[in-house]
């Protein structure tokens, strides 16, 4: 990049606070990054158009020491600045990128059984559900642009790998009160993307979205989180972390320095949807954030799927709300994989062989019947408090059962 | 003239025997000084003794009088001096001749009446004297029932100062408190007696194992879900103490004065539920007189935090040492006192601020964030230490209203606990442990070997699960006492299956 853009740019980014109209009539007022650099204080449109105080704090700092500091700073915290007046090199990577991850993550994933299968509920099943193969079309969708929209963002301050950025990504959004189903849908989904190649983009919260980026950094798959502040404002975020440490990608829309505020989630949510290429609504309750993102994603003509739940839970009464009034369902992960290639065949389904014992049918008729809680499992079924605690655990861990906030659910169709 | 008689002063939980010499002067200006770093209360008794004295039918005498209580660069506190000095007194002025007084440690409080009021600690107290070779002893007949246990020694227990003067000139028959041997005695249908617990099946096995072992324990449930009841039970299946626990445990209430005149020795386990607006000196102990806190008053039993996460974070950090040592120093000014503190954690939570948090029936009304923080509150050190964690169910009214079937009773789980018991014992003679919750981890390679199958299960578990590796050491430890219970040598992956389901919920992010 040209030195004069790059300062320009910078100083515009770090303390303009901008928006993308604003920044573009700047842009315009002069003919050149160097004019505008070198002659910003002389021009006084520029002083009507961004007021007087942004005006002066913009004229103060444009000078080459806060210049040569800001960019030693963003160099040692590895942030980047993007911007749609200047082009960045992702583009030639694009398609390298999708090959490798997609042969990588298929193989990472093919059900590995740790112990033998002697014992029905010691078995390993993969409770993540069946393995994909996708097969890839050319013509599916692309990445999409974020710079197109009437109201993107005037810059992204990014922290990762921006070469991801072209990939085809899925956004991810659920509520931060998820319920065990929702965390369980979440993992489920977020490993068929991952496995298919697809990039998850998530708004980096707790609840739901925690869990598809564990689950995408752990099997290896391209994870992009949007951030409702600043960099240096992040403090602890584990989440954040592993997405950098796993080769993601962190974005904000605002300067480094600048914290939390109420208003900066729905801004954050529309960047959701303006880069995502299909949104998908795991859990969501009524008036849950998460929804906004479909809203978001409806206007920009983008595809939004929703997971429905049970009719009495108060963490789908959102989604279930959407399904009715405006979106897609997806029942599985290939309804939103569908999205994006065109012909997909879901590997055969391992038909796991379960040796249960007559105790272990006993208990897994219990949990069928809507009996979660252990104490319950003792009345109905007889059998020693321990003696079920030890099946559910050995259940557990082999993936046939899973443990919600309100006790033990099966995880596979038995 | 001068007399020289013994007493005792208390410090911590060892008392020293103390000379209390008494001398008086006829010529001069009357008056009275007590020597010997002795504290307000005690220089205070020179007011309690003369009118004592007077309104026993004895004379004070008009001299100057002088006592010292040896050695004289020890603190003495306390009112247990009043007694002696007022015999020396007594003594001294002629109106007491005994020959016998002097083997006696005598101690005791005079009231303006002449009574003998009862003390603190008088157990602690008689203990160290026999431990120094002493074997006679006055006390206050309201503390005979702490004198009851001891043998060896001749207890005469007094109610005023006049009969404690006749029964040392021999001119009335002495109240000696008769040795009963120790029986460990258990209250017959308890009220919190497991049986009155209905369903809680789970929790009820947590409860088993952790004391079997003395894992510290957490329960998390909504409100009204019977976790206090859970807690109460406790000591009822808690095998029967020793006479050297009941005997420390006595020593330690009697100190700091709750013990009953009525029960005088304790027999049961102690069961403290200090509220969590307490300070963290009333939980530890010190303050003036270095008296000893809740964590050591429950000791030998049970201390029960209800309601975790409403503790300052302050005073849970002052349990952690006490936690870990199983004693606490109380350090004061040219003091440090030791209290043992070895006691099972039960401790209660919600699941969420508003407590219905997972419930099928109640709505949650927290934000993800509330929920957040309050779960985040607990952590740290103290977390560290509590390896099983239960979650409790709330009760529905077909459970209480259900007049069938009957739980377990205390007698028939203490039973099993003790067998277990019995297996650490083995296990860990001639090591400095008694128990599998204080494993090292040199020694949990020992004995907490798991076979190739139960390792497999741990490894998938771990990865599953996202456990940690503090969290894999606890299991283990579990394990070992679930194996333990089940009568088995080895662990195997039942064993361990189950102690997963007991672990901490930091899986729980």
């Amino acid at each position: 990049m040209d030195t004069y853009e790059k300062k320009a740019l910078y100083i515009t980014a770090l303390y303009g606070g901008l928006t993308a109209k604003q920044s573009k009539e700047l842009y315009g007022m002069f003919s050149n990054a160097e004019d505008l650099w070198r002659n910003l204080r002389k021009r006084h449109a520029a002083c009507e158009l961004l007021g007087d105080k942004k005006y002066k704090v913009l004229c103060d700092n444009m000078t080459d020491s806060v210049y040569a500091d800001s960019v030693k700073r963003l160099e040692r915290e590895g942030i980047t600045i993007l911007s749609p007046h200047f082009n960045f090199e992702a583009k030639a990577f694009e398609a390298e990128r999708n090959a490798s991850t997609f042969d990588k993550t298929n193989e990472t994933n093919r059900s590995t059984s740790t112990f033998d299968k002697t014992n029905g509920a010691e078995r390993n099943a993969n409770g993540l559900g069946n393995t994909y193969e996708a097969e890839r079309n050319e013509e599916a969708i692309g990445g999409s642009v974020v710079w197109d929209y009437y109201d993107s963002p005037s810059v992204l301050f990014a922290r990762g790998d921006t070469r991801l950025l072209e990939t085809k990504m899925v956004a991810v959004c659920g509520t931060r009160k998820a319920t065990g189903y929702g965390k369980r849908v979440a993992e489920v989904f977020t490993a068929a993307f991952v496995q298919s190649g697809i990039s998850v983009l998530t708004g980096v919260s707790l609840g739901i979205e925690a869990v598809a980026v564990d689950v995408a950094t752990k099997l290896g798959g391209n994870c992009i989180g949007i951030l409702p502040c600043g960099f240096y404002a992040l403090s602890d975020d584990r989440c954040a972390r592993r997405i950098v440490d796993n080769g993601g990608l962190l974005l904000s829309e605002y300067a480094p320095d600048v914290g939390v505020m109420s208003y900066h989630y729905l801004e954050r949510n529309r960047l959701l949807a303006m880069l995502a290429d299909v949104v998908l609504i795991v859990e969501a309750g009524n008036k849950s954030g998460a929804l906004s993102v479909a809203e978001f994603a409806a206007e920009y003509g983008k595809n939004v799927y929703a997971v429905p739940g049970e009719l009495f839970s108060v963490a789908s009464k959102g989604t279930n709300k959407l399904i009715k009034e405006m979106c897609g369902v997806a029942l599985e992960p290939a309804d939103v994989i569908r999205d994006f290639v065109d012909v997909y065949k879901p590997v055969e389904e391992v038909k796991n062989d379960y040796n249960f014992s007559e105790e272990e049918y006993k208990i897994i008729d219990a949990l069928k019947a809507d009996t979660t809680t252990v104490n319950g499992i003792v009345e109905t079924t007889g059998i020693d408090a321990a003696k079920i605690v030890r099946i559910l655990g050995l259940l557990e861990i082999g993936g046939i059962v899973f443990k919600s906030e309100d006790g033990y659910r099966l995880a596979v169709e038995l | 003239m001068l007399t020289s008689y013994k007493s005792i002063a208390l410090m911590g939980l060892d008392g020293y025997i103390t000379e209390v010499e008494v001398d008086m002067s006829l010529g001069g200006l009357p008056g009275y000084d007590t020597v010997g770093l002795a504290d307000t209360a005690v220089k205070e008794s020179k007011e309690r003794i003369h009118s004592a004295i007077k309104n026993s039918g004895y004379r004070y005498p008009s001299a100057r009088v002088v006592v010292n209580l040896a050695p004289a660069d020890v603190k003495k506190e306390g009112t247990y001096f009043d007694l002696a000095i007022a015999l020396g007194i007594l003594a001294s002025s002629g109106q007491l001749k005994s020959a016998i007084a002097p083997e006696y440690v005598i101690i005791g409080e005079l009231s303006l009446v002449g009574k003998v009021r009862r003390v603190n600690g008088v157990l602690p107290i008689l203990i160290s004297a026999k431990q120094q070779g002493y074997t006679k002893a006055i006390i206050p007949f309201d503390n005979r029932g702490e004198a009851v246990h001891i043998e060896g020694m001749e207890v005469i227990a007094v109610e005023s100062l006049r009969e404690a003067c006749e029964v040392l000139e021999g001119k009335r028959q002495p109240q000696i408190v008769e040795h009963i041997p120790w029986k460990p005695k258990r209250v017959e249908d308890d009220a919190h007696d497991m049986k009155y617990i209905k369903g809680q099946y789970v929790a009820k096995r947590a409860l088993e194992i952790a004391i079997a072992g003395e894992h510290n324990v957490l329960f998390i449930g909504p409100p009204g879900a019977g976790k206090s009841m859970l807690a109460k039970a406790v000591p009822t299946v808690m095998p029967d103490m020793t006479f050297e626990e009941a005997l420390e445990t006595t020593k330690i209430h009697s100190i700091a004065g709750f013990l009953d005149e009525r029960l005088g020795f304790l027999r049961e386990r102690p069961f403290r539920s200090p509220h969590h607006t307490a300070t963290p000196i009333a939980l530890v102990g010190g303050g003036r007189n270095a008296k000893p806190g809740e964590v050591s008053l429950a000791n030998n039993g049970v201390l029960f935090l209800d309601e975790l996460p409403e503790y300052s974070r302050h005073v849970l950090e002052t349990l952690r040492q006490p936690i870990e040592d199983g004693y606490i120093t109380v350090s004061r000014h040219l003091m440090i006192v030791k209290y043992p503190c070895k006691f099972t954690l039960v401790a209660s939570m919600n699941p969420c601020p508003c407590g219905n948090y997972g419930s099928k029936k109640h709505e949650c009304t927290c934000s993800a964030s509330q929920i957040h923080r309050y779960r985040a509150k607990l952590s740290g050190p103290l977390m560290d230490r509590i390896d099983i964690h239960v979650e409790v169910d709330g009760v529905s009214f077909e459970d209480l209203s259900d007049k069938s079937g009957q739980s377990e009773s205390s007698a028939v789980v203490r039973a099993r606990i003790e067998k277990a018991r019995a297996v650490q014992a083995e296990r860990f003679k001639g090591t400095d442990i008694s128990y599998n919750a204080q494993m090292s981890n040199a020694q949990m390679k020992d004995y907490c070997k798991i076979d190739e199958r139960s390792n497999l299960l741990l490894k998938t578990a771990f990865d599953r699960l996202n456990l940690s590796a503090r969290g894999y050491n606890r299991i283990l430890k579990v394990a070992r006492t679930i194996a333990d219970l089940d009568g088995s040598e080895q662990i195997t992956s039942g064993h361990v299956a189950e102690a997963l389901q007991y672990r901490s919920y930091d899986k729980n992010k």
